[in-house]
């Protein structure tokens, strides 16, 4: 509103000045100035880099720096093929197995705990403080971090996959309605005032108005969430919560480089081909 | 029969959109409403299947009164009268036919509502209906690979297969090019002569409404200034329609 | 004599071709084809999988409902924030900004060339656009907190290993965001600037950046969001800032002193989002 009154006021001006016939050197001196709003953004920008890197200093590298370098490095040529391409629990195809079965899980859950949340928190349906209420809560979940959620399952369910499901599904709860909201705010609602002039029940308007329209951009945003459910599976296994991260990060710390190579193709390949398939099939659902 | 006695309708906000319509429409009429924007074409529609209340007067369809009309009666007397939209309102999203089975909807007991599941006698009967409009092959392809004319076709379809006895069109040509727009106009006219349904149509194209309808009514604002066959309206009276403004035509107002 | 025109065949899908699409005839002897529906395929696929999936992962209802309590304990003792322990939070909590300000500057730095590379319109080289792109992709597929945990090993622990972890992972998102935007730029003012004689880079520099520049700017604030949520668990793994702090507290089941770090954590990243949300709206 504010740009569009300022562009006025300056179209205004130029037309005014176009009236009274102005020179071009007057017309040149009436030119906006700029530069000082510019050299304001690259200051502040510039103090908080400066700011930002006083603390953050480098300390050379540990005295095994260079061999942890060298044999992450080694390991990626010279992968372990046993464990890349064995079928016991604790080889690679096994662990990513279990990785993909934690996101689809975590992902299916999350994604139906969100769609009362969706509905909740979206101002287009619930009155303005209960929908910013639930956004809160929905804030609330989204900023404990997952590990950090990891960790409190684990005191339900054990360490295992079975937490990891658990962790992804509460986790994935924020940012699926998010965009859950997004879609629901966007609804065409025209189609709503043909359905009444048919002579439909609310229900029936729901039925067949509503929800044809959110299915769509539902799954969408459960696939996308998918692919980034199998990133974080990836790191779970860390705090114990099953999938590969876990016997990554033990190879790495034990210094076994065959196998870190090992786990790191698995994972490349895994989440390459992943988030092809996702791309396409959301490619697909929203152009049919 | 459409009967308006002396109607008034004024909006929440004041504005006084219909002053005294008085207005007679028979079964099987093929009629067009034309008028500026803001006239007040579209309330005449919209107070006829009660989308919108009248303040004062009388409106009868096939001597009902509308007015009377709430809840469950309302929605039973609209599944008489057909409506079509300027902008279609079709869910993008879904296959042809299952736009076209949404007018069976509102007859449905609720389990079947709740599933979406169509009787073989239903999806036949779709198909019928699209047939009369003549995009029969289209029927399960998604509404948003369509053109917007043939859209405006399934939003026609649609409102054939609910089998009514009056249809309601609210500027249906005036997001199509005026090729298409012709072609729309004639499926118009053959479905007003092949079954008998009286169409109530807005548009803003005067050569469209005098080449296509039977009778034409001029509103300005919110007042009926013409009524009466198409063939004997004068550039005079038209003048008046538009007070005085130069008529628009299909090529002038498309660009 | 010219050959008659054949219009070459549309392509069946595999699908269709297995299950035969079914002719509807209507009463007037007219006809359309109805192909068979993927919904049963795709249900029994899902049904399948979900399956495998509760199997594979050991996943019972029954101890979740039965032990849920144990969880809002914890939670319970988190939305007790221990008040006493914000002074230790100020400093660990300054490092992970500090982190992820740093990490996002370098990362969003080094994304704007090799963006530039990986764009199909401004870069014709399919080859250097495959390869780049190939790189960006293998650079996201690696867990951040494994990045972190290889910087840790190498550069000793601390927030050094944690911005660079943050830079890497930055470069690698806000890169593949960024040549996804200048991908649907206009070309025409590009083209334009050619026609008047100016040189690739120059058309370049004064056509297409002050198109990319907003966005470029929008993406980068994004991802800044994304760090500041992300940096707060890499010290987990060594690599300095709120983690090693939050490692400590459920180390020692100090969920009060937890709620603390956690409410601290809320405070900054809803008041950066607020900002960032702000400045995105005005730069589109």
């Amino acid at each position: 509103m504010k740009n569009d009154t300022n562009k006025k006021q300056k179209t205004e001006s130029i037309l005014a000045a176009a009236e009274k016939k102005l020179t071009v050197l007057e017309m040149y001196e009436r030119q906006p100035h700029k530069w000082l709003l510019y050299l304001g953004i690259v200051l502040v920008v510039a103090v908080m880099i400066g700011w930002s890197a006083s603390d953050i200093r480098f300390s050379g590298m540990t005295a095994t720096g260079t061999e942890v370098a060298k044999g992450v490095l080694h390991g990626v040529f010279h992968p372990d093929t046993n464990l890349l391409f064995g079928t016991g629990d604790s080889d690679v195809p096994y662990l990513l197995l279990q990785t993909i079965a934690i996101a689809v899980l975590g992902t299916l859950f999350g994604a139906i705990l969100a769609i009362p949340f969706a509905f909740l928190a979206s101002t287009t349906i619930m009155p303005k403080p209960v929908a910013y209420i639930f956004r809160i809560f929905i804030l609330l979940i989204r900023t404990i971090p997952s590990l950090v959620w990891a960790l409190m399952w684990i005191r339900v369910t054990g360490p295992g996959a079975f937490c990891g499901v658990v962790t992804q599904s509460v986790c994935s709860i924020g940012m699926i309605s998010k965009m859950y909201i997004t879609a629901i705010e966007d609804l065409d609602t025209k189609i709503l005032e043909s359905l009444d002039a048919m002579g439909c029940t609310p229900f029936q308007k729901i039925r067949y108005g509503v929800l044809p329209q959110l299915t769509a951009s539902f799954i969408s945003t459960t696939i996308y969430r998918f692919d980034i459910n199998l990133k974080d599976a990836t790191t779970l296994g860390i705090v114990g919560a099953g999938g590969i991260g876990a016997s990554l990060m033990q190879c790495l710390n034990s210094r076994r480089w065959a196998m870190v190579g090992a786990f790191i193709w698995g994972l490349m390949v895994l989440v390459l081909i992943i988030e092809l398939a996702s791309t396409k099939i959301r490619r697909k659902l929203a152009r049919g | 029969m459409i009967e308006f006695k002396n109607v008034y309708k004024t909006y929440p906000n004041g504005f006084t959109a219909l002053k005294n319509v008085n207005l007679n429409i028979e079964q099987g009429e093929f009629v067009a409403i034309i008028g500026l924007s803001g006239a007040g074409k579209s309330t005449i529609l919209r107070c006829i299947n009660r989308m919108h209340d009248i303040q004062q007067g009388t409106l009868t369809v096939d001597g009902v009164d509308v007015e009377s009309l709430s809840g469950k009666s309302l929605r039973r007397f609209r599944r008489k009268v057909g409506m079509i939209f300027q902008s279609f309102n079709l869910v993008s999203r879904s296959t042809v036919i299952k736009n076209v089975l949404t007018a069976d909807v509102p007859d449905m007991p609720f389990w079947r509502v709740l599933f979406g599941i169509f009787t073989k006698e239903q999806k036949m009967r779709a198909l019928e209906s699209l047939d009369k409009v003549g995009i029969l092959d289209k029927a399960y392809t998604r509404c948003d690979q369509l053109s917007g004319g043939q859209q405006q076709r399934v939003a026609l379809a649609r409102t054939l297969n609910q089998n009514p006895s009056i249809i309601l069109a609210d500027e249906p040509v005036a997001s199509l090019d005026p090729v298409t727009a012709r072609q729309v106009m004639s499926d118009f006219v053959r479905i007003n002569k092949e079954y008998k349904i009286t169409i109530l149509l807005n548009i803003h194209h005067v050569d469209l409404a005098l080449n296509y309808c039977d009778r034409v009514i001029g509103v300005r604002a919110g007042e009926i200034v013409f009524d009466g066959p198409a063939s004997s309206i004068t550039q005079e009276q038209l003048d008046e329609v538009y007070n005085g403004t130069a008529v628009p035509t299909t090529e002038k107002s498309d660009n | 004599m010219s050959e008659e025109y054949k219009a070459p065949k549309a392509k069946v899908k595999l699908f269709d071709r297995i299950f035969k699409p079914q002719v509807i005839t209507i009463a007037n002897g007219h006809t359309t084809v109805r192909p068979r529906s993927r919904m049963p395929l795709i249900i029994i696929v899902m049904v399948l999988v979900i399956a495998w999936a509760l199997k594979m992962t050991n996943f019972s209802f029954a101890t979740v409902f039965s032990r849920i309590n144990e969880l809002f304990v914890i939670l319970g003792k988190i939305f007790h924030p221990k008040w006493s322990f914000f002074g230790k939070v100020i400093s660990p909590l300054i490092d992970t900004i500090k982190m992820s300000i740093l990490g996002t500057v370098i990362g969003c730095a080094l994304a704007l060339p090799f963006a530039v590379l990986a764009s199909s319109n401004i870069i014709h080289n399919r080859v250097v656009v495959s390869v780049i792109r190939f790189i960006l992709a293998l650079i996201r597929t690696v867990p951040t907190l494994i990045i972190a945990l290889v910087c840790a090993l190498i550069f000793s622990l601390g927030t050094f290993a944690g911005t660079l972890a943050i830079a890497i992972f930055t470069f690698g998102v806000v890169a593949k965001m960024l040549y996804e935007s200048i991908e649907t730029i206009d070309m025409g003012p590009f083209e334009a600037m050619e026609a008047l004689g100016a040189n690739k880079f120059q058309s370049f520099w004064s056509a297409c950046i002050p198109q990319i520049l907003p966005v470029y700017l929008s993406h980068s604030l994004y991802c800044f969001e994304m760090n500041v949520r992300a940096s707060a668990i890499l010290g987990y793994v060594g690599a300095g800032g709120l983690g090693i702090t939050i490692n400590e507290r459920i180390g020692w089941r100090d969920y009060n002193g937890l709620g603390m770090v956690l409410l601290a954590l809320f405070v900054v990243v809803v008041a950066i989002e607020f900002f960032s949300e702000y400045l995105r709206k005005k730069l589109s």
